[in-house]
C-alpha cells in the first residue's frame, strides 16, 4: 500500500514539476487574492484585523478548489484511472497519493505563507502564529472539500458547476468553524476554543468519510 | 517462456449489455479456459466495449452472471483484479514523463522491480525514443508503450479494447506475437477489434 502511494506521488510530482508548474497556481492565487483584499479593505488596522480570518480562510479555500480541478482530470482523460480501477484491488492508494499531492504542492505552501498574510492584515506576529496554527489544523478539511468537488466534476463530465454545488455541504462547515476558531484565538489569545474542537473533529470526520466518497465519485465516472 | 503461475477461467451466463438503460446485446454466453483467445467483432455501437467494461468490472452487470475460477477454484467474492490487464481506448501515458519513466511507474504499481523495462521498450521498438517525453510520441508509439505495459504486468487475463487502432502493420504483428505467446503461457484474452489479427482465436460477433 505504502509503495503504491509512493510510486503514484513520485510520478505526479515529477510530472507536475515538468509540465510548467501548474501546482504553483494555488499558492499564487492565495498570495494574489490576500494581497488584493488587503488593499481593497484599506489601511484601517482594526478593520483589517477583523476581516482577516474570513478573507484568508476564503482565499485558501478558493485556492485549493482551483488547484484541485486538475487533480483527477488528466488521469481520467488518459484512462489512467480506468486502468487502475480494473487492475488494482482498490483505488484507495491512488486517492491517498492525490490527497498527499495537493497537501504538498498547495495546502502546505499556503499554510507556510499564512503567518505572513495575517501580519499583512494588521495582526500582531505572536497572534499571527497562533492563527496559522489553527489554519494548519483546519486546512485538511479544505483539502478534502476541494478533492470531493474535483472528483465529482471529473466523474460527471461537463458539470463542474454541479460538482462545486455538491461539495458545498462539505466546504461550508469547514469555513464556518475555521473562521470561527481563528477569530476566537485572535480575540481571546487562548488557542483551545469550542470552535477549534469542532474544527478538529471535522478534520477527523472528513478524513474518514471523504475518501470513500471520492472513490465512489471516480468509479461512477467510469461507468 | 514459462507458464503463468496462476490460471484464470471465466464463464458468462446470459449476460445482457445495456447502454443508457437500453439493451444492445442480450443473452451472451461465453466460457473461457486457460489458453482461450476470443475476438469480438461487431459494428460500432454493437456493445464490444460495453461487454469488455462489464467483464472488467467498470460497469455493473445489467443482467446475467459472471463466474470466475482462479487456479480452477471458484472465486466467491468478486472479479480477480490482480490477474487482469486492461487496454482501453487511450494509453495511460503521462506526457511530461519519458517512456522509461512511464513504464517504471507501472512496474512499481504491479509490484515488480523495473529491471526489464529497457528490455521491454526495446521489444516494442521504442528504444530510440525511450528517453524522450511521451508528449513527443506519435499516437502509435503511445499504443506501443501500452503494449509494453501489458507485457510488463504478466497477468493471465487480457481485456483488450481495440488494441491495434492507429497502429501500423509492424505493431499489429507485434500484438499478434504477444497474444500468441500469451496463449502458449496459458493466458486468456478477450479482444474487441475491427482488424483481423493473425492469431488462433474463437470469433464472436455481436449485434
Amino acid at each position: 500500500m505504502l509503495a503504491l502511494i509512493k510510486a503514484q506521488l513520485a510520478r505526479d510530482l515529477k510530472s507536475g514539476l515538468r509540465s510548467g508548474g501548474g501546482w504553483f497556481h494555488a499558492v499564487y492565487f492565495f498570495a494574489v487574492f490576500a494581497s488584493f483584499m488587503a488593499f481593497a479593505v484599506g489601511p484601517d488596522r482594526s478593520h483589517l484585523s477583523s476581516v482577516a480570518p474570513a478573507l484568508l480562510w476564503l482565499g485558501a479555500m478558493l485556492a485549493l478548489q482551483l488547484s484541485a480541478t486538475d487533480l483527477f482530470a488528466s488521469d481520467y482523460l488518459d484512462d489512467t484511472i480506468r486502468v487502475l480501477r480494473v487492475e488494482q484491488p482498490s483505488l484507495m492508494p491512488y486517492i491517498a497519493a492525490k490527497l498527499g499531492l495537493i497537501t504538498l504542492t498547495s495546502a502546505g505552501p499556503i499554510a507556510i505563507l499564512s503567518p505572513l498574510y495575517f501580519v499583512i492584515f494588521a495582526i500582531e506576529p505572536a497572534d499571527a502564529f497562533r492563527a496559522s496554527f489553527v489554519f494548519i489544523l483546519g486546512i485538511p478539511t479544505l483539502i478534502l472539500a476541494a478533492s470531493v468537488s474535483a472528483a465529482l466534476s471529473t466523474g460527471m463530465r461537463s458539470s463542474g458547476l454541479l460538482g462545486a454545488c455538491l461539495s458545498v455541504p462539505v466546504a461550508i462547515p469547514a469555513l464556518i468553524f475555521g473562521v470561527g476558531s481563528t477569530r476566537n484565538t485572535l480575540e481571546t489569545t487562548s488557542l483551545w476554543s469550542p470552535e477549534l474542537q469542532i474544527l478538529c473533529a471535522l478534520t477527523l470526520i472528513y478524513l474518514v468519510i471523504v475518501p470513500p466518497f471520492i472513490m465512489a465519485a471516480l468509479r461512477f465516472g467510469l461507468e | 517462456m514459462s507458464a503463468y503461475s496462476q490460471t484464470i477461467s471465466l464463464e458468462l451466463r446470459s449476460i445482457d449489455i445495456a447502454r443508457g438503460g437500453q439493451i444492445i446485446a442480450s443473452g451472451i454466453n461465453l466460457s473461457m479456459v486457460p489458453g482461450d483467445i476470443i475476438q469480438l467483432f461487431g459494428s460500432n455501437g454493437s456493445g464490444k466495449t460495453s461487454l469488455l467494461q462489464t467483464i472488467a468490472g467498470l460497469t455493473p452487470i445489467y443482467s446475467g452472471d459472471i463466474f470466475w475460477h482462479v487456479n480452477e477454484t471458484p472465486m466467491q467474492t468478486s472479479r480477480p483484479a490482480s490477474l487482469m490487464s486492461f487496454i482501453g481506448h487511450h494509453a495511460p501515458v503521462k506526457l511530461a514523463l519519458t517512456g522509461t519513466e512511464n513504464l517504471k511507474y507501472w512496474a512499481q504499481l504491479y509490484g515488480f522491480m523495473p529491471d526489464n523495462v529497457p528490455h521491454l521498450l526495446a521489444h516494442v521498438g521504442l528504444k530510440p525514443v525511450q528517453n524522450l517525453p511521451a508528449g513527443q510520441y506519435s499516437a502509435g508509439q503511445k499504443r506501443r508503450l501500452d503494449l509494453a505495459r501489458c507485457l510488463l504486468a504478466k497477468r493471465p487475463l487480457w481485456l483488450l479494447d481495440e488494441p491495434t487502432s492507429s497502429l501500423d502493420d509492424d505493431s499489429r504483428t507485434l500484438w499478434a506475437q504477444a497474444i500468441n505467446a500469451h496463449q502458449e503461457k496459458g493466458g486468456c484474452a478477450i479482444i474487441g477489434t475491427h482488424d483481423t489479427l493473425d492469431i488462433h482465436s474463437r470469433d464472436i460477433r455481436l449485434g
